[in-house]
């Protein structure tokens, strides 16, 4: 036994709330196995609105180098300074990795690509998310690593443009970001205690989100024998369709039984409902968010979250940016005495405090010879690409965690050759790779970019270097 | 629902006479493992089509032998095998393989196919060596075709020609030749509920309260296949579905009781211990709002008896009461219309849909709401009084009847241009945005106005000359189209030297009171309608060209309410870019304003020459020949074409110097030019669209010439069959087709019954092409003879 496991089980014994069961049993299975397949992936991502500038998030010494010919820039981060907005992930450095040069234009440009941010498509307008063609990257790789709660959605806010006015979004929201099929829209929970309630109200939860629980799965029961019943007047062919129907009330009360088997898991692993929780300031709640996301994770109740981060109307209050939202940050108007360029940083600053948090709380997680963070891509992006009017020439994203060892990304600032050039590659073609890496066969993700086609340039397949 | 049904078809269908025991046993098999004994070409499909929820299981080793015989084996041996065995294979057919299965519907496309071949003589081709005499023939011929036969007994074939796809595997002469006799009827069934009906009841709860409407999703969605989607057979509710009912029943009750409480639901509330009556009251007001009718006796004890124990559970009674009408929103007829047949049975042994089973029927075939008064009146007990209502709600016109349109949209599938991704830059840098938006609402403006005449509609929709563009619809009036474009030209001069540039999206008060000022118009505008500093900019870029060039100015359009889907459809700005799809120029556009009005007759004529249908029926940067001819085949020629063979990898070679049809040569050769003779012929015509669907003569990257000739077959009229020289010339010619005519009449069946024709439903068919007929063709009259028909009204177990 490992010091790091006995420290780990100590921990466990003393009842502490961060460390949890069920990545122990994880662990003996995978020592039982001998394999580090055993472990499952998990994948975050966190979408900003108003774009991720690129040169922001490059290192200093980074800033004016370029791919050589064909072959994407790779560097590692080791040898340079972070830029001052992504200082607090220094510490994380080995384990970071900063992805520039991948292009979109498949994608509408302007405000929000909607679900092309990662389902690499086009939506029909700014004020309409469409309907998503495909099942979006963060919900395909997760669809692999199954969970009680498959990919959980988490939001601050709905969609990026034309959303409901100031008031903070209660309960569930369609921000238009993520699909779990082609036409099947992921939801997203905007209420943390909500969210509290519907994860981890199996075992805890508010007196008031238990009993509804409980209460819920006695109609389970209840409509399950009225199937049953009606199933007897219908005709063979007929009892095919109540007998799906039927299956849907078990696979539900299925995964309540699992729930109820996690009991132990669940209480250790939840978060302490605070008063964040239901709080009206947009920073509590986002913070509630990923404290929820690091628990559901830690717990094994899901392997995948979205975080919706912001919209357009955002005001981030909690940040001292008072007086003007995103949107018009995002259009160079300053607030409180920052310059629109200074509350950008503050603000993504902020968002990276909270990445930092949460692969902090995976890595106390031990796994195998590693940590719970090996086995994690977080990936930081913005659903308008790489500007607040993203033109979508390219799309930067900041990775983070161990990928599961199966991608060339931690530790590395990579770029690729520019829009048009040899060598370049579309959202489509990272995407495809990081689903090879995770195993997902797929030959190409997502739609071409007719310009690139025009120009001859291959835009199909993944970008085999990436890949370990 | 009190009497049991069970005693019709049971799991294990009657057995087919005539099979060996080693085919019975298989025969179980084959049940019992339904459709994961697809065969593999035919699985794909239908995977699709179930959403992918069949799970695959290797091919069942136990099957027996095949057991045709040494005679079939022979004649495979000496007159296929050398171009169908392990060396050729070819088109992707070894018949050296083909197991014997065919009885249990093992490769029965394929078995069909080879039948197909050897009935017509295609098979073996001219220049073959050898050849089979002909009785040999014949008998490979009987022999395969019994089997045929026994197949359609099988679960696995019984459920692909339940599939739409299949739908014209029956012979079309023989359903219209009137030697059918047998008594029309549907079997029982449970059809899911129609995505549109959840609308409308969500609607009906939740009104104008905006948050919640948007929380509460669709969990009915149907798949925008390209034909007719809305089949009883192959809709089910599964666990995202139910996931979905789930989360939306949480909405739903909390919105319920919380806002705008209704009084049955309030007087629970508000006591402390809640009496039988009161919590009657509750059950019925909650079956009402989401079961659309009231509860039976039975369910109201049931669930009366549930609210009691459920707020005993929870020790509250808006708690105990949330689950109990959440339960509600989620039993099984919140999923399934019942269409069971609860009424008499008659001697034949077929039972009417019951008064209300039938007052659901009727409105949600030509509504998205419940029955109304005067349908649950009416006794329907009479083929004549079901005639009586469906013309009244017909003839209403405050009745919204959206199913009609939306059978000619699945018909023609012209509204699926929004979904094919297209090239923005090659449409002449122009925007594509809302343009195939924009491009269906005028198909549809269209279709609406050919019914509104309700004469020799197939024809008029096949044939029209006349078009909608940049309009209002056939409901505008020319009068007031003129008011409002004076209207415009006074806008146009009180800004023309102002700064309207720097005008902001919300209008200064002052400068709104202007405007309105200026014209009654302005005033008489709703709201959301009303000019923006937005909009005054779009018109302020388009008017001055307008006037200049002295034509009239088109007005903007600003949203289509269809449901819940609202949409901004075009703005002035917008609507230059779809003008290009017909060929016109914004700045030389003369806006009609009685509209329709003809566009050039030598380039277009009725909707398969329409933008919008030659766009959903084209490729990303390509047009799409194959398809559009396929669709001819299937839709109007009532004919089939197989699917590529999966051993086919269909591509057309890249080479910017030909032009699509000189690509596709290569299908010219034998074994490709069987199927796609079906296709190419007829798919070609359109060549003289690009696939934003603009007319042309020349294609613009090889340059060349575009040869739009093709050639006309199987109308089963001399008069009509033979070359054209165009589309407008191919359209001319199958409007005037007897066999288009009843393929249409076929294709309404299919979406008025949800699900594909039968032999017995014959007579039904032909009634209604009949009354279509007699009527001048008119679209009501064949709506009418079908609702009213029995395949409509009756039930009754199929025999396999």
């Amino acid at each position: 036994m490992t010091p790091t496991r006995r420290t780990f089980l100590k921990n466990l014994s003393l009842g502490s709330g961060g460390l949890l069961l069920s990545p122990l049993i994880r662990q003996l299975a995978a020592e039982v196995t001998g394999s580090p397949e055993a472990f499952p992936q998990r994948f975050v991502f966190l979408v900003k609105s108003s774009g991720l500038t690129p040169a922001a998030i490059t290192p200093k010494t980074l800033l004016d180098k370029k791919p050589v010919a064909a072959t994407p820039l790779v560097a590692s981060l080791k040898d340079h300074a972070l830029p001052d907005s992504l200082k607090a992930l220094e510490p994380f450095k080995d384990q970071l990795g900063i992805v520039q040069g991948f292009s979109g234009k498949m994608c509408l440009a302007g405000h929000t690509s909607y679900f092309g941010a990662m389902g690499v498509h086009a939506s029909p307008s700014e004020t309409s998310s469409g309907n998503p063609l495909r099942a979006t990257l963060d919900t395909r790789l997760s669809s692999r690593q199954p969970s009680p709660f498959g990919h959980v959605g988490l939001a601050l806010r709905g969609r990026a443009v034309g959303g409901a006015g100031d008031p903070i979004p209660q309960g569930t929201i369609y921000p238009g970001l993520s699909a779990l099929a082609a036409g099947r829209e992921l939801p997203f929970q905007a209420s943390p205690d909500q969210a509290y309630d519907q994860l981890f109200g199996s075992a805890l939860g508010s007196a008031q989100g238990r009993k509804r629980y409980d209460l819920e799965s006695g109609m389970l029961d209840f409509l399950s024998d009225d199937i049953r019943r009606l199933q007897k007047e219908v005709t063979a062919s007929e009892q095919d369709k109540l007998d799906h129907y039927l299956f849907a009330f078990e696979e539900l009360q299925e995964r309540r039984k699992k729930l109820a088997t996690m009991q132990e898991v669940i209480k250790n692993g939840a978060p302490e409902l605070t008063d964040t929780f239901a709080s009206e300031l947009g920073t509590d709640r986002l913070e509630s968010h990923f404290t929820l996301a690091a628990s559901c994770l830690i717990t094994g109740l899901s392997n995948g979250v979205t975080i919706r981060m912001d919209n357009l109307e955002h005001v981030y209050r909690g940040l001292g940016l008072t007086e003007q939202n995103v949107h018009a940050i995002g259009h160079g108007t300053g607030s409180n005495g920052k310059s629109s360029e200074e509350c950008r940083d503050v603000i993504r600053s902020y968002h990276v405090k909270l990445m930092v948090g949460l692969a902090a709380k995976l890595r106390s997680v031990p796994e195998g010879d590693g940590t719970m963070l090996d086995n994690t891509m977080i990936v930081y992006l913005s659903d308008a690409g790489e500007a607040h009017h993203g033109a979508l020439h390219e799309w930067p994203f900041l990775v983070l965690g161990g990928c599961g060892g199966r991608l060339n990304i931690p530790g590395n600032y990579i770029r690729m050759p520019d829009y048009g050039n040899p060598g370049h590659g579309t959202i489509g073609n990272f995407y495809t790779s990081i689903l090879n890496a995770y195993g997902d066969p797929i030959e190409h993700f997502g739609d071409p970019d007719f310009e690139l086609e025009r120009e001859g340039l291959p835009q199909r397949g993944p970008v085999s270097s990436l890949i370990i | 629902m009190n009497r049991k049904l069970s005693e019709g078809r049971g799991m294990v269908p009657s057995l087919p006479s005539g099979l060996n025991p080693a085919i019975l046993q298989g025969y179980r098999c084959v049940i019992n493992s339904l459709i994961s004994l697809l065969a593999p070409q035919l699985l794909a499909p239908v995977m699709l089509m179930l959403g992918g929820i069949v799970p695959v299981v290797a091919e069942d080793e136990s099957s027996p032998p095949f057991e045709h015989g040494a005679f079939l084996q022979t004649f495979f041996e000496s007159n296929c095998v050398k171009c169908h065995g392990a060396k050729k294979a070819k088109g992707g057919i070894r018949l050296d393989q083909m197991g014997g299965k065919i009885a249990l519907g093992h490769d029965f496309e394929t078995w069909n196919a080879i039948h197909e071949q050897l009935s017509s003589g295609e098979m073996p081709p001219e220049d073959a060596k050898a050849q089979p005499d002909a009785a040999e023939r014949a008998k490979a011929v009987a022999w395969i075709g019994g089997e045929l036969e026994k197949a359609h007994a099988s679960e696995r074939v019984q459920h692909l020609l339940s599939q739409f796809a299949f739908g014209n595997h029956i012979e079309h002469e023989k359903l219209f030749s009137g030697e059918i006799k047998d008594l029309p009827f549907s079997p029982p069934r449970l059809w899911r509920i129609n995505p549109n009906i959840y609308e409308r009841t969500k609607h009906r709860i939740l009104k104008h309260h905006w948050e919640e409407l948007q929380r509460v999703r669709q969990p009915f969605a149907l798949e925008k296949r390209p034909g007719i989607n809305d089949y009883a057979a192959d809709l089910l509710a599964d666990s995202a579905t139910l996931e979905t009912l789930i989360r939306n029943a949480r909405t739903i009750v909390e919105h319920q009781l919380s806002n705008d409480v209704a009084e049955a639901l309030r007087v629970v509330l508000e006591s402390e211990k809640p009496g039988t009556k009161q919590i009657d009251a509750a059950v019925r007001h909650q079956f009402k709002m989401l079961i659309l009718r009231p509860p039976t006796a039975a369910e109201l004890v049931r669930y009366r008896t549930y609210m009691l124990r459920t707020i005993a559970e929870a020790k509250s009674v808006r708690e105990g009461m949330a689950v109990c009408l959440k339960a509600i929103a989620l039993i099984p007829e919140a999923i399934y219309r019942m269409e069971l047949g609860l009424g008499p049975e008659d001697q034949d042994g077929r039972r009417r849909l019951s008064k209300n089973e039938l007052a659901f029927a009727i409105s949600f075939a030509l509504t998205d709401d419940p029955p109304d008064a005067a349908l649950w009146e009416a006794k329907l007990e009479t083929a004549e009084s079901v005639r009586t209502q469906v013309e009244r709600i017909l003839d209403e016109d405050e009745i919204a009847k959206p199913k009609i349109l939306r059978f000619f949209q699945e018909f023609f599938g012209y509204h699926r241009a929004s979904d094919v991704f297209k090239d923005a830059k090659r449409y002449e840098n122009y925007d594509w945005g809302n343009v195939p938006y924009q491009l269906v609402h005028e198909a549809d403006l269209l279709v609406l106005h050919i019914l509104a005449r309700d004469q020799d509609v197939l024809h008029e929709l096949l044939t029209t000359k006349k078009y909608f563009v940049g309009h209002f619809g056939s409901e505008g009036d020319p009068q007031e189209l003129e008011e409002r474009l004076a209207a415009l030209r006074l806008l146009h001069d009180y800004w023309k030297d102002k700064p309207w540039r720097k005008l902001k999206y919300e209008l200064k008060p002052e400068v709104r009171a202007d405007i309105e000022a200026l014209h009654p118009y302005f005033r008489t505008q709703p709201a959301k309608h009303r000019m923006s500093g937005g909009l005054i900019k779009d018109y302020m870029g388009y008017l001055p060209v307008c006037y200049q060039n002295g034509i009239r100015p088109m007005l903007a359009q600003f949203t289509l309410m269809e449901g819940e889907r609202e949409r901004n459809l075009t703005s002035a700005h917008d609507q230059r870019f779809f003008l290009n799809a017909y060929n016109l120029k914004f700045d030389q556009f003369d806006c009609p304003t009685e509209q329709p009005f003809e566009l050039n007759p030598k380039q277009r004529a009725g909707l398969l020459t329409h933008p919008a249908w030659l766009i959903a029926h084209s490729k990303n940067t390509d047009t799409n020949p194959i398809t559009r001819g396929k669709w001819i085949r299937e839709r109007l020629l009532a004919g089939h074409v197989p699917d590529v063979p999966i051993t086919v990898n269909a591509v057309v070679p890249e080479d910017p110097k030909k032009t699509l049809r000189e690509r596709f040569r290569p299908t010219r050769q034998e074994e490709c030019w069987r199927c796609h003779k079906k296709m190419n012929p007829l798919g070609m015509t359109f060549e003289a669209y690009d696939d934003f669907g603009r007319f042309r003569t020349a294609d613009k990257v090889s340059g060349r010439p575009i040869d739009a000739s093709g050639h006309l077959d199987s109308t089963g009229d001399d008069r009509l069959d033979g070359d054209v020289g165009s589309a407008v010339e191919l359209v001319q010619r199958l409007g005037q087709s007897k066999r288009v005519r009843q393929s249409f009449v076929r294709h309404a069946f299919r979406y008025w019954m949800g699900r594909n024709e039968m032999p017995s439903d014959s007579v039904t068919l032909i009634a209604a092409d009949q009354a279509y007929l007699k009527s001048g063709g008119s679209f009501q009259s064949l709506l009418v003879s079908l609702i009213s028909s029995d395949s409509f009204i009756y039930r009754k177990q199929a025999k396999p």
